[in-house]
């Protein structure tokens, strides 16, 4: 009975027969990118300050290698400091070698940084970059010429709720990109919830439970497209509910209605799916939709989130991080409503030991089959000897996906990386080196970044795609592609901002196995255009214009 | 006494009253008195402690009861008759007894003696508070005794203060580290905690001191499931049904550790034996219609939870499950409508 299954899946299941070794290389030493994340933790343990910053990456200076932006913390505000030394900070990419060119760029940020949303919201050709913070949140401008500006002239972009993931996302389908913002609580340094937690007979500073903390609304600005933009939160329908701790934000069309939504993931509170009903206004379907709560009904920690075509069906599946003792749950998506398959899919017992944070969706062995990797560590941190049971410092994990059908945890022989207790927070992927294979940054808290050059050894390809909206914002944040390959089919999205507080590199690699050719590419795009590209080799990158396909 | 005098005078007749007899006659008199007051005293006085041996014996405890009321009514600080009254008030009237313990100074030797029968009778009769502070009392006058810090950490447990719990469960373990049960206790109180990973420890020493420890084994495969452990929650699992094999708690946690290593026709196989034992078992059915979703058979999933509406329409996991089912099977608007219904329940509950 076991050769026949095994002569089965040789026949129908290629890749479960050639199966690369997926294999990291630490690089950040040889690749010269020195960052290290400030966020000094105060004898009160304010919560703030253990949450982490994002990343982002993004083609500063479009030279085609994807350049890296690290979110900065910063201490406490209780003093300020006349010259803060913590910034945020641009490494530009070279030929895959880092060069930090903050003071260059003039990208300088000393607050407390938080989430990233990279986007060219003027339609001008060059990415620009949105920051949430613990503090006044900041947009800023590619100058196109190497050098950056902070939008002074908008107050309104600078709001001071505490800011975590944020995206941008054209929603009402005009052609340029709006701005969603997830704020997580309220937490005014004058007036901060400070708790305390008993272990083992001794009371220890910690953060607050959540869920019995001030939330607060998330924002949605509408770009006016002249330069200005205006808080919609109100009228598309936000504060038709009480507030929520929001850290994670996925933009996605799951109703397939061609406009898009957002799926925010809650820290202790039910998720939220606003669905966008038209006219600028959204309608939360979380609940009837079953990503509100996992499939005991409980609303988990929400960290992180991320989406992709988990299974192969053609559906954006989501898959949230959530707290220790708790699963990261994975929600597939079966058309009317999404169901937690987290425990079928081998992704339950294995997470339920640790706290995910970033988690990114990478097709590590370019099988065309999503990957996860998911950044893990604790938010409490106690004296070594009450740390047996709930670390501060976790193993980050890689899970991988068998052919659509379960994922198999292969961290422990995914490289020296993965060996290693960390703080992780932030993750993101990007292929850095230009070599055809994704590649993950990952920010530490208090502890410096790391890039992790993808090594792993196959016969495999991808196909690069970038896409480049005509009728549609110039990013095409959320445009749809549909690949195939003789009979199979790959989905993948042009997603805005992923995992935690993080930015992927907004090109779309696409794993073929050892096939050297996609047969074509089905773009549907933002502004609703739906067309074709076809035989799209391994060589180079794809830009895909739109309306210059062939009309479907 | 007054008509006692006079007959005597009159047995005496005057002419004889000289002096010296005259007093004679006056000590007799004092004398008698004083023995007619002892007489009195010690034949005609009840002796209602004895009252109420004897009443005990004959089986009659009202009349002891009421015996040993006069007693104290007498005697106030009698601590023997408030012991025994209270012995005998315990069942019938708690309160009362333990009014009759509490009079009992903290200077009387048998004050301990009351204190823990004040903490028996609390914790029967779901005295919380003066339980608490009864064995509080207990605790600081022997904290190194076992009872006390065992009753402190079940009263907290049962009335669901594991925070409070926890360091008396701690402490009871460190004075008799042979007792089993505690270990058991403490993990319930870490599950209690929602911190499934620090129950394994305790359990495993359970089970290192009492290898048949039934509730220990059952237990720990629980905390193993929770834990992400599904291969060592099926070997405990399977200990138990090799000693009861109609455990569906047993069965449900290798169904689930089955799910977790991705046998599903394992999963569903635990599960249907678990059915036939309790056809009715709502984790079971919530389960198998977990897997029923997974394999995108939304409508086989809703039927089977439906069947269990009756009996658990006011129940939130239910409704929450079936909520989904139905939202996956197209009936939105009967998923929204049970969606409202677990958020009612659930602001009920606060």
């Amino acid at each position: 009975m076991q050769a026949f299954l095994l002569g089965y899946l040789l026949i129908c299941c290629p890749t479960l027969a050639q199966d690369a070794k997926p294999q990291f290389t630490d690089v950040t030493g040889d690749m010269k990118l020195d960052f290290q994340n400030y966020s000094p933790l105060t004898p009160e343990r304010h919560l703030h300050l253990f949450m982490g910053s994002g990343l982002a990456w993004i083609d500063h200076d479009r030279d085609d290698w994807p350049d890296l932006y690290f979110c900065q913390g910063a201490a406490f505000p209780t003093v300020k400091t006349e010259q803060p030394e913590h910034s945020d900070q641009l490494f530009r990419n070279r030929n895959g070698v880092f060069e930090n060119i903050t003071a260059l760029a003039g990208l300088w940020n000393f607050d407390y940084s938080m989430g990233t949303a990279v986007g060219d919201y003027d339609n001008d050709g060059f990415q620009d970059l949105y920051v949430s913070s613990y503090g006044p949140n900041h947009l800023y401008k590619n100058n196109g010429d190497g050098t950056w500006s902070e939008i002074a002239d908008q107050p309104i972009l600078n709001d001071e709720r505490f800011g975590a993931s944020c995206t941008w996302a054209d929603v009402d389908a005009d052609g340029d990109l709006d701005l969603y913002v997830a704020n997580y609580l309220r937490l005014p340094p004058d007036d901060y919830p400070l708790c305390s937690h008993e272990e083992g007979g001794k009371r220890y500073p910690g953060g607050c439970h959540p869920r019995f903390q001030k939330h607060e609304y998330d924002i949605l600005y509408r770009n006016n497209g002249d330069g200005a933009f205006t808080d919609i939160s109100q009228e598309a329908g936000l504060m038709s509910e009480t507030p929520r701790a929001g850290l994670g934000v996925f933009v996605f069309d799951p109703d397939d209605d061609r406009d898009l939504d957002f799926y925010i993931a809650n820290d202790t509170v039910h998720n939220q799916l606003w669905v966008n009903a038209g006219h600028g206004t959204f309608v939360d379907d979380a609940l009837v939709t079953g990503v509100a709560v996992n499939g005991f009904g409980v609303a988990e920690a929400g960290m992180g989130v991320n989406g992709g075509d988990i299974d192969g069906d053609g559906r954006i599946d989501l898959f949230v991080t959530n707290y220790f003792n708790e699963t990261n749950t994975l929600y597939r998506n079966d058309g009317v409503a999404f169901t937690d398959v987290t425990a079928e899919y081998g992704l339950g017992a294995p997470s339920k030991q640790r706290l995910g944070f970033g988690t990114s969706f990478i097709d590590v062995n370019n099988d065309g089959w999503l990957d996860i990797f998911v950044a893990n560590g604790h938010v409490q941190s106690y004296p070594p000897e009450l740390e047996r049971h709930t670390p501060f410092a976790q193993l980050p994990q890689l899970f991988l996906n068998r052919n659509g059908q379960r994922f198999e945890e292969i961290s422990l022989k995914a490289g020296a990386y993965f060996l290693k207790k960390v703080v992780g927070r932030s993750s993101g992927m990007a292929d850095f080196d230009r070599d055809g294979r994704s590649d993950l940054a990952i920010q530490h808290l208090n502890d410096s970044a790391a890039i992790l050059r993808n090594d792993t050894e196959s016969n495999n390809h991808s196909v690069t795609i970038e896409l480049i909206g005509t009728q549609s914002d110039r990013e095409a944040i959320g445009a749809f592609m549909e690949a195939r390959i003789g009979d199979r089919r790959i989905v993948r999205l042009c997603n805005g901002s992923v995992s935690y507080l993080a930015s992927d590199e907004r090109r779309t690699q696409i794993g073929i196995g050892e096939q050297t050719a996609l047969d074509s590419v089905t773009v549907r795009w933002p502004s609703g255009l739906t067309e074709s590209w076809r035989s799209l080799g391994t060589q180079g990158v794809h830009k895909l214009i739109e309306g210059r396909g062939h009309a479907e | 006494m007054q008509n006692e005098a006079p007959v005597s005078e009159k047995a005496i007749p005057p002419s004889r009253k000289s002096k010296p007899r005259l007093l004679a006659y006056a000590l007799i008199v004092v004398s008698m008195v004083a023995l007619l007051f002892y007489v009195r005293k010690s034949y005609l006085t009840p002796d209602f402690m004895q009252q109420a041996s004897s009443a005990l014996k004959r089986g009659d405890e009202a009349a002891a009861v009421s015996a040993l009321r006069s007693e104290i009514q007498r005697h106030p600080d009698s601590t023997a008759a408030k012991l025994r009254l209270a012995k005998l008030l315990q069942d019938s009237s708690p309160d009362e007894a333990i009014e009759y313990l509490q009079q009992i100074p903290v200077s009387d030797p048998q004050r301990s003696n009351a204190v823990q029968q004040i903490a028996v009778l609390c914790i029967l009769h779901n005295k919380t508070s003066e339980a608490e502070t009864a064995l509080l009392e207990l605790m600081e006058n022997s904290p190194d005794s076992l009872g006390p810090q065992l009753s402190l950490a079940e009263l907290y447990f049962k009335n669901q203060k594991p925070e409070a719990a926890l360091p008396f469960a701690d402490k009871a373990a460190s004075i008799a580290p042979d007792r089993a049960q505690t270990f058991l206790l403490l993990a319930e109180i870490h599950d209690e905690m929602l911190h499934p990973e620090k129950m394994i420890e305790p359990l495993q020493q359970a089970i290192r001191l009492e290898p048949d420890f039934y509730e220990a084994h059952l237990n720990l495969a629980y905390a193993y499931n929770k834990t992400g452990q599904p291969a060592m929650a099926e070997e405990q699992a399977r200990w138990c049904l090799r000693i009861n094999p109609r455990e569906v708690a047993a069965l449900r946690i290798l169904a689930l550790a089955a799910r977790d290593l991705g046998d599903f026709e394992a999963a569903k196989q635990h599960l249907k034996t678990a059915s036939q034992i309790e056809p009715l078992n709502l984790d079971c059915r919530i389960l198998e219609a977990d897997l029923l979703l997974y394999e995108r058979k939304p409508q086989e999933a809703y039927e089977r939870l439906r069947e269990l509406y009756d009996s658990h329409q006011q129940t939130v996991r239910y409704l929450g499950a079936l909520a989904r089912a139905a939202a996956s099977a197209g009936k939105r608007d009967e998923a929204r409508e049970l969606h409202r219904r677990v958020t009612k329940l659930l602001k009920q509950a606060q």
